[in-house]
């Protein structure tokens, strides 16, 4: 009998389902009090529709159909996903919050985390009372250990951001993103019948994901943050990870220096700080370090054998944490051929020579009109062979 | 990561990075992603930074892909 396989198109009946849980999982714990209209509030957003398929939000969802699932089966997933996704939110914005309402996010953060424990039991009322267990526990041990990154993050930012490196800050974000979009990932094909095996591919797609996630965060906080950026506020990012690891003594301390002044309110010195971050390289390193965490996602998704209609959706995921990455170097390489007769080889530099420098050796060689030509596509890239 | 990192600086710095030293200090995967964003690292970091700035992550863990992602182009 050929597989079922549900469609993408499924996901409004899911989240529907999924914000009905959550208000039943309220509504049951608590009466009409003040609290209970609060929590509706805050998980506000997946109801209104503006959550589409292709948003985190839809991970559980996703991954669940990829298996050959029915989606609307992943809605106590996805509701415990939002649950966990919120409450995670109120608890990261807290630094950014004065006392008051911290206190009140806290209450929040802890209210959100039960509710999703009680929209995953949702799962031992059905028929898949056996996976109930398994992904509960994992669950909660996937908060424990993003807890666990987020008190790393917090101990690196306290002690001094500039012993951190590369190495360190993916140990952080694995931990503290990658952990909880990997048990997102990794329940949804679990529940969509994927076996043992695949659902630990699933798993690596969401703790990539999760990476990539991160590094968008550090990306925008670093460079397109008005307020409070990761400069004025001293926070660890990958951008200063990097700059810190990279660089010299002197334009360490000038960096130090710029930090510091950022921290107390100076806009030209945390100007200065992000422009001698560019300078050193930084932002090339974030999409290097992006498109690395693409491949490992997609390179765990063709090994997990996902249905056909849903793959674009889990790889177009992957290309809207960056877009600067989502460039089609087939049509560039058209392109070249268009303007300058000749197709270069891109695999050349490393497969080619001996010992050159790179990357002149490279597929650019004559074509030097080429880089500033090509403009950003929003196009999926193609799945590594 | 850390070693990622210091090619990435000598490349942009302008310092020579031979093949012996990419193999013996990089993943296959890394050597990979460098490749795949040889176009991009083409860019002296000022172009790349107008660049990103008109192809900004933008999605966060509550922004939906579907209203964040406009590429200015």
């Amino acid at each position: 009998m050929p597989r079922m396989h549900a469609s993408v198109l499924e996901w409004p009946k899911c989240a529907a389902v999924a914000v009905q849980i959550i208000h039943t999982v309220f509504s049951e714990a608590l009466s009409r009090t003040p609290f209970h209209d609060h929590l509706c509030r805050v998980v506000d957003g997946l109801a209104d529709g503006s959550t589409s398929c292709g948003s985190i939000a839809s991970v559980p969802a996703l991954t669940c159909a990829a298996a050959g699932g029915d989606m609307v089966k992943a809605a106590p997933l996805v509701a415990a996903w939002e649950l966990v996704r919120l409450a995670a939110k109120q608890l990261d914005d807290i630094q950014d919050r004065d006392e008051s309402t911290s206190a009140d996010a806290i209450n929040t953060a802890i209210a959100l985390v039960f509710a999703a424990q009680l929209a995953i039991a949702r799962l031992s009322q059905r028929k898949w009372s056996a996976r109930f267990q398994q992904v509960s526990i994992a669950l909660s041990r996937a908060v424990v250990r993003s807890a666990a990154g987020q008190h790393a993050d917090l101990m690196a930012s306290r002690r001094n951001v500039e012993r951190a490196d590369p190495d360190a800050w993916l140990e952080i974000a694995l931990a503290k993103s990658g952990e909880l979009v990997a048990w997102a990932a990794w329940a949804g094909a679990l529940v969509g019948g994927a076996n043992e095996r695949m659902v630990l591919r699933y798993r690596e797609y969401g703790r990539r994901l999760g990476v990539l996630l991160q590094l968008a965060d550090d990306f925008s906080d670093t460079w397109y943050l008005k307020e409070r950026s990761d400069i004025a506020t001293s926070r660890l990012s990958l951008a200063t990870c990097y700059a810190w690891s990279v660089t010299n003594e002197q334009v360490r301390v000038r960096l130090q220096t710029l930090f510091e002044q950022a921290n107390k309110g100076d806009k030209m010195a945390e100007s200065q700080a992000r422009q001698l971050m560019i300078d050193l390289g930084a932002q090339a390193f974030l999409l290097v370090t992006a498109r690395l965490q693409q491949r490992h996602a997609m390179a765990a998704l063709r090994r997990a054998r996902c249905i056909n209609e849903v793959l674009p959706s889990l790889v177009a995921l992957l290309n809207q944490m960056f877009p600067a990455l989502s460039f089609d170097k087939e049509v560039a390489d058209a392109k070249t051929i268009r303007e300058h007769g000749c197709a270069h080889q891109q695999s050349a530099c490393l497969s080619s020579h001996d010992d050159h420098r790179w990357p002149e050796p490279h597929y650019m060689v004559g074509c030097p009109s080429l880089a500033a030509s090509l403009s950003p596509r929003s196009v999926n890239l193609l799945l590594p062979t | 990561m850390n070693e990622l990192a210091r090619i990435v600086h000598d490349q942009v710095a302008g310092r020579a990075v031979t093949r012996t030293n990419l193999v013996s200090s990089l993943s296959i995967e890394e050597r990979a992603a460098l490749d795949d964003l040889a176009y991009l690292l083409q860019r002296t970091p000022l172009e790349l930074a107008a660049y990103l700035a008109q192809a900004q992550p933008a999605v966060d863990w509550f922004t939906p892909p579907s209203r964040s992602v406009q590429l200015r182009d």
